[in-house]
């Protein structure tokens, strides 16, 4: 390839970090490392791959877990970790400002952050807490950067009050597979007659749009596929888009302030039907409480999830407990210098939760949410280390309507205790959105919960929901009708959504060079 | 029996706001820190919450001395399951130091017991010391103004029905406490375990439906002029930072010619920064002033404590005694030594070698037994006789809390783990006073230094200006004494009858291993070094002769990338998904520095890479970085520790 301004090396060593991520499942191959540390270096990578028809996969932090930043095809890998400040100066109302080795653009004001690629969500809410500022999005792997987040449309616990990253993007710079920069803002002109049109360096580009009935996106919290939909904005093309669409180079986010101060309440239920009594309860708004404003997150752990998380947290209550349910509730101070909620607003929620017979519970202040988080993200951790030293974690994704949740948790529960491997289940009970984790013990146990994998995937899409709600598809497959391994978006969108795809993607990126792999095969590129 | 939970509202120096660091105005703005419940009270509660479990009508009562905001740690202290809590919070009492606070605290502990909060008979439990301040000394002075025992370093805790009984460190392991009757203190250190994170919803509105009393000075019986700083015998002269830390990465490349020399310099430097616990010691590089004649301020010897290592003196004795020496020739008085045990001729001969021109062995007193108060009212009634002006103690684990409860006594100030001691003059307000003793130490986990001095209105009243020294911080200086005198004295007689009872154990030979985390010093393996054969081979003898070296444990770690090369076991990792240390120097060999492994060192105190990529992230944040192969430079760095010594 030729000559580029960006760092680059060929060092396998160095290399080494970016041929696999999260998921241990996926490992690469790659000739060399590009390490632009601005825009315009980042620009001229993807310019100079783009000449010479040369592959390349985009990294962010690493932390995927669908093998969407490995580059299983081979190819360069272009990382944008040293796009650490937006290189520009502040516009008007906007002030630098710098934490933990990274550089913002912060518009208090306006409740709004011009931020680079690579900072990473911890970065960002460190920066930002200091102004009593929040950047809603909160995925458990806060080690994951901006960059990497927009790409797959993140979510987190929170998505349940605050919606996925896609609610809280402003404006998007993107590098396209061509070189050129285009610049996304939100409310920008919709999508008419089938195209939707945006501007990159001068030119108007237009992509087209499946035809309807093509295409059904799933009305559930979703990260599966492109979002393509009559009448979409153009920004929302590149948000989750695994990177098949452009590097994102630059991003505005929309901020919010802090709550004042949130209560994590942890109820402990003697049965699953109480548990998901509760939430249904707390979703459907039935409990009438007057004193909470609302539900920050509804997060499920069952008994299984429970006994994983004892070897760390030993005092979890284990008699007559079958299903945790975390939420928080945000609440602010009613007499100075007490750390707690006040009485009215804790007395309603234990009368709502005695309603669901709730057997006992946790509740922390404000003050202490980091122990929160580390309790919260120490089971998925465990999870992954756990499968790491095994057979490969075989983890769900999947969300459902609401009505069809009920459902959905019977054939979870049915499919796994019949293929007889391990398994827990934790996750987003609040947007029906629960993973649904096989810890084989080997590689026999491995294929059976594969299958088992399968059939729960083909289940979600019957009752209308999504394959994946938060993590993405990257080069994930799984075993189709005839044995044989087929891309996993196809179990959502069929032979059909993924041409659809394909087409999208034909259209920016002629050249099939950027992220390939992802989401469609790579031979449905030429 | 009840209990008096103490609980302190402490700056949370393991989060330290990035912008509470401001330049301008000044090292560490403490305005800008989060406050928080003292993580060793936490402990300390968790303790008294387990006897109170198995017993019946006895009370906790959590107290805290502080500002209005502290009533939300005593709000928590009732949630978590105390009956009812006091604050004490008055503008006079601000500006107290520890002497001033604990006699603040013992009043009103008198007070509650008279107003029956507490019952006659209690106990005082608290955490040894609290991360401000560092200074384990107001649970010793709190006890001496109690009048009862101290039981430090409590680790863990056996109680049932009958009894209690305490595991408490002491200086050759361990010692089994059973107290009797109150009132007597306890402390506990970072081996107990801390509260939970959570409580229940009922709890919370116990907590607040229960009022906190809110003392002032006039709701306890109390001497005004003892109280605040009024009632401090120390001042706080200077703040400053310790070196500006990580400011950019120092490079040595292996390359370089005077990769030798210049390797040598930089193991000398850690050394330094080491055992001074400054990184780079500005006040170590301060050039002592020259002493002004004229009639000095205090008059007295200086006068140095010991401290045993089995039946030797510990060297940590002859940096004492050099420090009360080279004092004692700048204010031109005598230098003298105190050992507690029987006469001992070889002890006589080392101090003397060192520079003390008395040496008095106390008698009278058990020494296998570590008994706080019998120890500190012999030395106290020695000082008394001997009307010192300077006092250095060890602050070892029995220096540093057996001179506070001295000092308690004696009514004098008292500054904990100073690392450097210099005699100049004071001249301030209304207050001229010529060679005092300047007394410098770290504060708020080393992330600021203060200078401290002792200035009492009537200087002649026999207090002396005490001082504990950090081991490791001084220098040792042989310089013998002329001639030497010895003195037996005989402690007066004490009553001792607590009715409690102590068991020593002596440590097993084979230590249980530490965890990473008790480390000050970690060698950490990165992909750099990959391989068990490379380990055994290079890594090994290098971390042996830096434990020569610099004459303290070396742990070692290691990347994700080498557990997963099924190099080392889990245990070893360092980062986020591993353990998180913050030992005082962090060697990463052949780390790349990835920001997950980084969320697990990153407050290390000194950094240094050893790696060949000079663009390797760790680079953005080590202190010092050694560029080359690992296979070459860390067998070089190894051979140099032995040509420096140990
Ligand atoms: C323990 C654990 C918990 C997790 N929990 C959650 C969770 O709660 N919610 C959730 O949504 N996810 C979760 N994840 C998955 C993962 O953290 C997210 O998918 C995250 O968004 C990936 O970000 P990254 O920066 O690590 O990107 P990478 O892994 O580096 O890349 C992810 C994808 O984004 C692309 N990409 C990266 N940077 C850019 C860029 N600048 N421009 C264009 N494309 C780019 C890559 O090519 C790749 O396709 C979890 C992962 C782990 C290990
Ligand atoms: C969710 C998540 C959690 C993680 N948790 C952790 C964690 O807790 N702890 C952790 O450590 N990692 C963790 N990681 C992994 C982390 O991202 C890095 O992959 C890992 O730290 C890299 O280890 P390393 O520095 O040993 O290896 P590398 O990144 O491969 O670096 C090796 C370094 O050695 C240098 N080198 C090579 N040969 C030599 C030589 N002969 N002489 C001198 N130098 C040489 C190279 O220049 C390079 O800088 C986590 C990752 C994720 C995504």
């Amino acid at each position: 390839m030729k000559e580029v301004t960006a760092a680059r090396t060929a060092d396998a060593e160095r290399l080494r970090n970016y041929l696999r991520d999260e998921s241990s499942t996926f490992y690469g191959h790659a000739d060399e490392l590009f390490l632009p540390a601005n825009q315009a270096e980042l620009a001229d990578v993807v310019r100079a791959a783009n000449e010479s028809h040369m592959l390349l996969t985009v990294s962010g932090g690493g932390t995927s877990i669908t093998g969407s930043r490995v580059p299983t095809n081979g190819g360069a890998v272009v990382s944008v970790e040293r796009m650490t400040s937006t290189g520009r100066e502040p516009p008007t109302g906007f002030k630098e400002v710098h934490g933990a080795g990274f550089d913002i653009l912060l518009n208090a004001a306006d409740k709004t952050a011009i931020v680079p690629p690579a900072i990473t969500l911890s970065a960002l809410d460190e920066i930002l807490a200091r102004s009593g500022l929040l950047y809603p999005p909160d995925p458990t792997e806060m080690s994951a950067t901006m960059g990497g987040t927009v790409a797959t449309n993140a979510s987190g616990a929170r998505s349940f009050h605050y919606g996925p990253t896609r609610a809280w993007i402003r404006r998007l710079r993107v590098v396209l597979p061509t070189g050129e920069m285009a610049e996304l803002h939100r409310g920008e002109p919709a999508a008419k007659k089938g195209t939707v049109h945006f501007t990159a360096a001068g030119r108007t580009v237009g992509v087209p749009l499946p035809p309807s009935g093509e295409y059904d996106m799933p009305r559930t919290k979703n990260a599966a596929g492109l979002y393509l939909a009559p009448g979409m904005e153009p920004i929302d093309l590149f948000i989750g888009c695994e990177g098949l669409l452009g590097v994102v180079s630059e991003v505005q986010v929309d901020l919010v302030e802090r709550p004042d101060q949130t209560l994590t309440v942890v109820a402990y239920f003697g049965s699953c039907d109480d548990a998901f009594g509760f939430v249904d309860a707390a979703v459907s708004d039935s409990l009438k409480l007057a004193e909470v404003p609302h539900f920050l997150s509804l997060e499920y752990f069952d008994r299984r999830s429970l006994d994983f998380m004892r070897e760390a947290h030993p005092h979890i209550p284990k008699k007559n407990v079958a299903a945790a349910v975390l939420f928080e509730v945000p609440y602010s101070e009613f007499e100075r210098h007490n750390p707690y909620p006040d009485t009215c607003m804790l007395s309603e929620v234990e009368e709502a939760l005695a309603k669901h017979r709730v057997v006992s519970n946790w509740a922390v202040p404000g003050a202490r949410r980091e122990e929160v988080r580390l309790f919260r993200h120490s089971l998925p951790e465990a999870v992954n280390d756990f499968v790491r030293r095994r057979s490969g974690k075989i983890g769900s994704d999947m969300a459902v309507p609401h009505e069809q949740f009920r459902q959905m948790m019977r054939a979870y529960e049915g499919e796994s205790a019949a293929c007889g491997v391990r398994f827990l289940m934790f996750g987003h009970i609040g947007d029906d959105h629960i993973h649904l984790n096989y810890l084989p013990e080997n590689d026999e146990e491995a294929e059976r919960a594969k299958m088992a994998y399968s059939r729960l995937a083909k289940t979600a899409v019957g009752l209308g929901g999504t394959i994946s709600a938060e993590h993405g598809v990257g080069k994930k497959c799984i075993l189709g009708e005839n044995g044989r391994l087929i891309p996993y978006l196809q179990v959502l969108y069929g032979v059909r959504g993924l041409r659809a795809i394909a087409r999208v993607k034909k259209a920016l990126d002629p050249n099939g060079i950027l992220n390939v792999g992802n989401m469609v095969p790579p031979e449905m590129l030429t | 029996m009840d209990i008096v939970l103490l609980a302190k509202f402490v700056p949370d120096i393991d989060r330290i706001p990035a912008d509470a660091w401001d330049r301008e105005r000044g090292p560490l703005v403490r305005s800008r820190l989060e406050m928080a419940f003292n993580p060793l009270d936490r402990a300390a509660l968790r303790m008294a919450l387990e006897i109170k479990a198995r017993r019946t009508g006895m009370r906790i009562v959590a107290l805290s001395m502080g500002p209005p905001g502290a009533k939300k740690i005593l709000t928590e202290a009732i949630a978590y399951g105390a009956d009812s809590a006091v604050l004490l919070t008055d503008r006079r009492f601000a500006g107290a130091d520890t002497i001033a606070t604990a006699y603040t605290l013992s009043r009103a502990i008198k007070s509650m017991s008279a107003a029956g909060i507490i019952d006659a008979d209690f106990a005082v439990l608290c955490g040894m010391q609290s991360p401000d301040g560092d200074t384990a000394q107001v649970p010793a002075q709190t006890a001496c103004f109690l009048d009862g025992p101290l039981y430090p370093y409590v680790c863990g805790l056996d109680v049932d029905e009958e009894k209690i009984e305490f595991k408490c460190l002491n200086s050759v392991g361990f010692q089994r406490v059973v107290p009797g009757r109150g009132p007597f203190v306890a402390t506990a250190t970072r081996l107990c375990p801390d509260l939970p994170f959570y409580v229940d919803l009922a709890a919370m509105r116990r907590a607040n439906e229960t009022q906190v009393l809110v003392w002032g000075k006039d709701d306890v019986e109390l001497d005004n002029r003892r109280i605040g700083l009024e009632g401090s015998r120390t001042r706080v002269i200077e703040i400053f930072e310790p070196q500006r830390k990580h400011q950019a990465c120092e490079v040595l490349e292996a390359e370089g010619e005077d990769f030798a020399a210049r390797s040598a310099e930089l193991l000398r430097r850690l050394k330094t920064s080491f055992s001074t616990s400054e990184a780079g010691g500005r006040a170590q590089a301060e050039a002592e002033p020259a002493v002004v004649p004229g009639r000095n301020y205090y008059t007295g010897d200086c006068v140095a404590l010991w401290e045993f290592a089995g039946r030797r003196l510990a060297p940590v004795s002859f940096e004492t005694a050099s420090a009360a020496a080279r004092m004692a020739r700048k204010l031109r008085c005598g230098s003298a030594a105190v050992v507690i045990g029987p006469e001992d001729r070889r002890a006589v001969e080392d101090l003397q070698a060192h520079g003390a021109g008395k040496v008095y062995f106390v008698e009278g007193v058990e020494t296998e037994k570590f008994r706080v108060r019998q120890q500190a009212k012999a030395i106290a009634a020695l000082v008394r006789k001997l009307r010192p002006q300077v006092v250095i103690v060890p602050a070892t684990l029995t220096g540093r809390v057996l001179a506070p409860y001295v000092s308690a006594q004696l009514d004098c100030g008292l500054t904990a783990d100073c690392s450097a001691l210099h005699v100049a003059d004071f001249n301030r307000a209304h207050v001229r006073a010529k060679n005092v003793l300047y007394q410098t130490r770290p504060a708020l986990g080393g992330n600021i230094m203060a200078t401290i001095v002792s200035i009492y209105e009537q200087p002649g009243g026999g207090r002396p200006q005490m001082a504990t020294v950090r081991p490791g911080a001084l220098p040792v200086r042989k310089a013998p004494a002329e001639t030497c005198t010895v003195e037996v004295f005989r402690a007066p007689e004490l009553r001792e009858d607590f009715g409690d009872s102590i068991r020593v154990e002596r440590r097993a030979e084979e230590e249980k291993e530490i965890d990473l985390e008790d480390f000050e010093v970690i060698v950490c393996v990165g992909m750099g070094v990959g391989d068990r054969q490379t380990i055994a081979e290079v890594v090994e003898p290098f971390r042996a002769a830096l434990e020569r070296f610099l004459a303290t444990p070396v742990g070692l770690g290691c990347s994700r990338a080498i557990v997963d090369a099924g190099v080392l076991p889990h245990s070893h990792q360092i980062g986020q998904t591993g353990v998180v240390v913050k030992p005082k120097i962090y060697f990463g060999l052949g780390v790349s520095g990835a920001i997950q492994h980084k969320l697990g060192m990153e407050n290390s105190r000194t950094i240094v890479s050893i790696n060949r990529d000079p663009a390797a992230s760790i680079h953005g944040f080590a202190d010092h970085a050694v560029v080359g192969e690992v296979n070459s430079i860390v067998p070089r760095l190894t051979k140099a520790m032995g040509g420096l010594g140990g």
